[in-house]
């Protein structure tokens, strides 16, 4: 945890991500993207904002990749500790594992699916997926790796090796997430792994999966009960949303009952609203979180109104899937 | 023993510029930190960093005073030092109490405030003023810190009959 002593350490850092705040996109720039005419019109916005577009036909998803990169490797050089914020990108690297593992045994390059910004090397990620070296990597990634590329070898089955990745990855943040000792930090991600439990119960208990996929898929945290939650998801959607009624998330329970990508929504903006108070505190770690998981909501506001341009969706259709801003 | 009391004097001065120096030090370089980015952004925003950068290191001055102050008093700095006795010693000591510790905590709480006042001068340049007034506010009580401490030494020499 950083005392209240070693706040000061983050004077520097705090103001500096407040001052590329200022560069953010705003709601009146997304508004703006939403009623643009064209896809090209709504790039011309992100450009006036500052946003290197490549000329010709954009590929909209590496502008965002190197803007959201852009951002971590600023937060990476303006913080005194980056390692605390390993906890938000953990999952980037189980995604690396997994994609590299299935790109391997397709006879792609391992690095094909990489997605960024990761906490591991890529260029060890690669090594070890490639040469089948597992032990290059620190734990839970080594024997995980190894497992999971048993499963494909030996039975093929995608999904049990996803599940088995999924479950540790969050097991993994909130261990990183603990060790850090920061209350943001630890509530944000024990907020993101419940609502992961939640989604992969969700679709569990739709499809009707067994108790014994549900025991291994579903991994604990502090704000939900496992056993309970395995048992009513087990018994089917009704009782599993009857039960979420019980918790802290019975908000979001409502609105999952009706609609699967609604509850995705207020996921995000549940976060951005866990981030409200911060935009008040002038020092500690808490303003570079929120600059980091604000700058996410942005990208991920962005990548909606693009793809949502490029599918022709109406400005109303595309308002009803923007999410809020941390501004 | 006659020593021991201008021990207690020079222990006593030494607080009062040490303590207040680090406090001020803390609040500045910390103010200063903040500020980097914003004059990388804009250099114009300046002056305005410059004032919110400065108020802390007041504490740091108003330690010094009492420091020479004190040793004028006890004559190690005409060199015409003469023994004090252990009670003046301990007199000059707490006198420079105040502004030792007042002076450090304010400094390093103006700071802090300061801080703010950056985020301020970077998101809203026309509202600046109001960060410098919080910032100054602190500064009231480094002052009654000095004060204090200033009237004590001044006055020491008249209560023990020394000067």
């Amino acid at each position: 945890m950083v005392r209240k002593s070693d706040e000061t350490r983050y004077a520097y850092a705090v103001t500096a991500v407040r001052v590329r705040q200022m560069k953010s996109l705003e709601q009146s720039d997304l508004d703006r993207m939403v009623a643009a005419p064209s896809f090209a019109s709504a790039l011309a916005v992100l450009e006036a904002k500052g946003w290197p577009i490549p000329d010709g036909i954009a590929d909209t998803n590496a502008i965002l990749a190197r803007e959201l990169l852009n951002a971590w490797n600023y937060l990476v050089e303006v913080s005194p500790d980056p390692s605390l914020f390993h906890p938000f990108i953990l999952k980037n690297d189980f995604h690396n594992l997994k994609a590299g593992i299935k790109s391997v045994l397709s006879d792609y390059e391992a690095d094909t699916y990489f997605v960024y910004p990761c906490s591991l090397s890529a260029e060890t990620l690669k090594k070890a997926i490639d040469d089948k070296q597992f032990g290059l990597l620190p734990e839970p990634f080594s024997s995980l790796g190894a497992e999971m590329y048993d499963i494909l070898v030996h039975t093929g089955d995608g999904q049990l090796s996803d599940i088995l990745a999924d479950r540790i990855a969050l097991d993994e943040t909130l261990t990183c997430a603990r060790r850090t000792e920061d209350p943001l930090i630890i509530e944000l991600t024990e907020f993101f792994c419940a609502v992961t439990h939640i989604k992969t119960a969700f679709r569990a208990a739709r499809i009707g999966k067994s108790s014994e996929f549900i025991d291994r898929a579903i991994g604990t945290c502090d704000t939900l009960n496992r056993a309970e939650m395995i048992e009513c998801t087990s018994e089917g959607v009704r009782p599993l949303l009857d039960y979420l009624e019980t918790t802290e998330y019975r908000d979001g329970a409502l609105i999952l009952s009706s609609s699967a990508s609604e509850f995705e929504r207020w996921c995000d903006d549940k976060t951005m609203t866990m981030l409200e108070n911060v935009r008040y505190i002038a020092l500690g770690t808490a303003p570079l979180v929120a600059f980091w998981l604000g700058k996410e909501a942005e990208i991920r506001n962005v990548r909606i109104v693009l793809a949502a341009k490029q599918a022709g969706l109406t400005p109303t259709e595309i308002r009803a899937r923007l999410r809020r801003l941390y501004v | 023993m006659d020593y021991l009391g201008i021990i207690f004097a020079v222990i006593g001065a030494a607080l009062s510029v040490t303590l207040a120096s680090i406090g001020s030090s803390k609040g500045v370089g910390m103010v200063g930190e903040a500020s980097t980015p914003v004059l990388i952004d804009d250099p114009s925003k300046f002056s305005r960093l410059l004032i919110l950068q400065l108020l802390p290191g007041t504490q740091g001055l108003y330690g010094l005073v009492v420091t020479v102050l004190v040793m004028l008093n006890i004559g190690l700095l005409g060199g015409s030092a003469a023994p004090l006795d252990f009670k003046t010693g301990l007199l000059y000591l707490f006198a420079c109490l105040p502004v030792a510790f007042g002076g450090m905590a304010s400094a390093i709480l103006q700071g802090r405030v300061a801080v703010t006042g950056v985020t301020v001068v970077a998101k809203k340049y026309s509202d600046s003023t109001k960060a410098i007034i919080s910032a100054t506010l602190v500064e009231f009580y480094a002052l009654l810190c000095f004060i204090t401490s200033l009237l004590m030494v001044m006055n020491i020499p008249a209560i023990t009959g020394a000067a």
